[in-house]
């Protein structure tokens, strides 16, 4: 398949490279240059610069692409926030209706759906409440084009994923009594949701415009991976679990 | 010669030079309520139409000719928000892009420069806004159907539709934020008063003094509902006799009794 990659150069970018490239042909593209090792390591593929905040460049990179991934993010400059989070999903859906491409994979944090109001009172949050990003820049922009998605989904032939993330974590670092918040998944882990993402049959996704929690089996079971285990069958090979062992110092053996 | 005679032939504009024309006609103590957009053909009827009661400021990012008070800058620019705000007691946001601006500009309009203009706001204390959106957001609702308040914005990717509604999503996010208390109306089409006589009242359409009427009740509903439950309301706003989109409850709840009727 003709994968349209936005945004490949940031962290998350390379991950998604390493799973993909020999499953689909790439066109990695990025504000930046990719580094060179990258384009020695998985040579083959497309690489060229793209302004996601262009609508004429996102057009002409997606012309003849199959599926578009679209990694792009700003946190937290205010203007480029809201031109690549809000704004960049919008041409990027204006180029999957203008093309037939009918397979976009947004992503984003965790906190575009569940921000304060859900994070700071409820658990077992699954993906599919009611988005409440709060107002912080970074979640509500890219809330504002998650909508955006939605609503070009529900007119037209196209199917989005949407893939939330919180904190991602080398294998290494998956050290026992490290702690971190109750979100958690390797990059490995986090790239391979990709490669199903651009496998699954489409009639399979409940609708036309789904998110998914993508995390570690975290005991705290404040945030669900279920559905994305259940419809992507997203698999986490990496045990985050090991982040919140007890140490034995800690067990109690004073009495 | 006058002072107003010799600042407007000085052409001293500024804000400061405003007041003063304003402040002849309005008592000192009367809120300030902020209007944006004073580009468009509404932002100054609106100032007309509240100025008995309130003290209106335009907003506009080049000079405009006004009676009325203005200030300078744009809510896309956020180095200018703190400035519109100050001193404001509300704020009635018609975030109205330029005339045939992109899909892309009008989003960017009605959500970044709401954005901007409520952190401001949030940030001076402001805890009163009225945000003009339209009934194009519950296009995608078929015609066959009495569609309320209740019901969920359907909006198309049509660009006037979807920006409202994403102007909506950014100013809800801030009423359940709980800093600001915000009133979204959805309008019908804008007409004006020689159009609005006549006019059959099966389509959407709004005359303008009902319009003022709308905006001038909601800011008096902001100042009386101070529950967290009120912080985000919406009313659709039109003329009444519309079977598609009924008005009963701005005619409830704000006491909206529009002038213009089947």
């Amino acid at each position: 398949m003709q994968v349209l990659l936005i945004g490949a150069n940031g962290y998350l970018g390379p991950h998604v490279v390493r799973a993909l490239s020999s499953h689909h042909q790439l066109r990695i593209t990025d504000i930046k240059p990719a580094p060179e090792e990258i384009r020695r390591e998985y040579p083959g593929h497309r690489y060229f610069e793209l302004d996601v905040t262009s609508r004429d460049e996102v057009l002409r990179a997606a012309e003849d692409a199959e599926a578009i991934v679209n990694l792009s993010v700003v946190r937290r400059e205010p203007k480029l926030a809201f031109h690549v989070n809000t704004l960049g999903c919008l041409h990027v859906m204006e180029a999957a209706v203008r093309h037939g491409i009918r397979r976009v994979i947004n992503t984003g944090p965790h906190f575009t759906v569940a921000g304060p109001t859900y994070e700071s009172y409820d658990f077992a949050i699954p993906p599919d409440v009611p988005p409440h990003p709060g107002i912080g820049l970074y979640p509500l922009t890219k809330s504002l084009g998650q909508e955006i998605s939605r609503i070009h989904a529900e007119e037209h032939d196209v199917y989005v994923q949407e893939y939330l993330f919180y904190s991602l974590r080398d294998q290494k670092e998956l050290k026992p009594g490290v702690g971190g918040v109750p979100f958690v998944v390797t990059w490995s882990d986090a790239a391979e949701v990709f490669r199903l993402g651009l496998q699954i049959e489409l009639d399979r996704l409940p609708s036309r415009c789904e998110v998914f929690f993508i995390l570690g089996d975290c005991p705290q079971t404040k945030f669900l991976n279920e559905k994305a285990k259940r419809i992507l069958g997203f698999h986490p090979k990496d045990d985050v679990s090991v982040l919140w062992q007890a140490s034995s110092a800690s067990s109690g053996e004073k009495r | 010669m006058k002072r107003r005679t010799f600042l407007q032939r000085s052409g001293l504009a500024f804000p400061g030079a405003a007041a003063v024309l304003a402040a002849d006609r309005v008592e000192p103590t009367a809120e300030s309520v902020l209007i944006t957009s004073a580009h468009t053909r509404l932002a100054p009827i609106l100032a007309a139409g509240l100025g008995k009661q309130y003290r209106p400021v335009l907003t506009a990012a080049q000079e405009i000719r006004t009676e009325h008070e203005w200030r300078r800058g744009d809510p896309l620019d956020e180095t200018t928000t703190a400035d519109l705000v100050r001193g404001i007691g509300a704020i009635v946001h018609l975030a109205e892009p330029p005339a045939s601006a992109s899909t892309a500009a009008q989003v960017d309009v009605r959500t970044r420069a709401t954005y901007n203009l409520l952190q401001a706001a949030a940030a001076a204390g402001v805890t009163r806004a009225i945000y003009i959106s339209s009934l194009d957001v519950m296009q995608g609702h078929g015609e066959r159907f009495a569609v309320t308040e209740d019901w969920r914005p359907e909006p198309t990717t049509a660009a006037g539709a979807m920006s409202h509604w994403l102007g909506e999503c950014t100013c809800r996010e801030f009423a359940r934020q709980g800093s600001i208390s915000i009133v979204a109306l959805r309008f019908g089409r804008l007409v004006g008063e020689e159009e609005a006589g006549g006019k059959p009242a099966d389509r959407p359409w709004l005359a303008e003094s009902d319009a003022v009427q709308a905006v001038r009740l909601s800011l008096d509903y902001l100042r009386k509902r101070t529950s967290p439950a009120d912080r985000w309301t919406v009313f659709h706003i039109l003329a009444a006799g519309c079977p598609r989109f009924p008005i009963s409850k701005a005619e409830r709840l704000l006491g909206y009794r529009p002038e213009f009727r089947s």
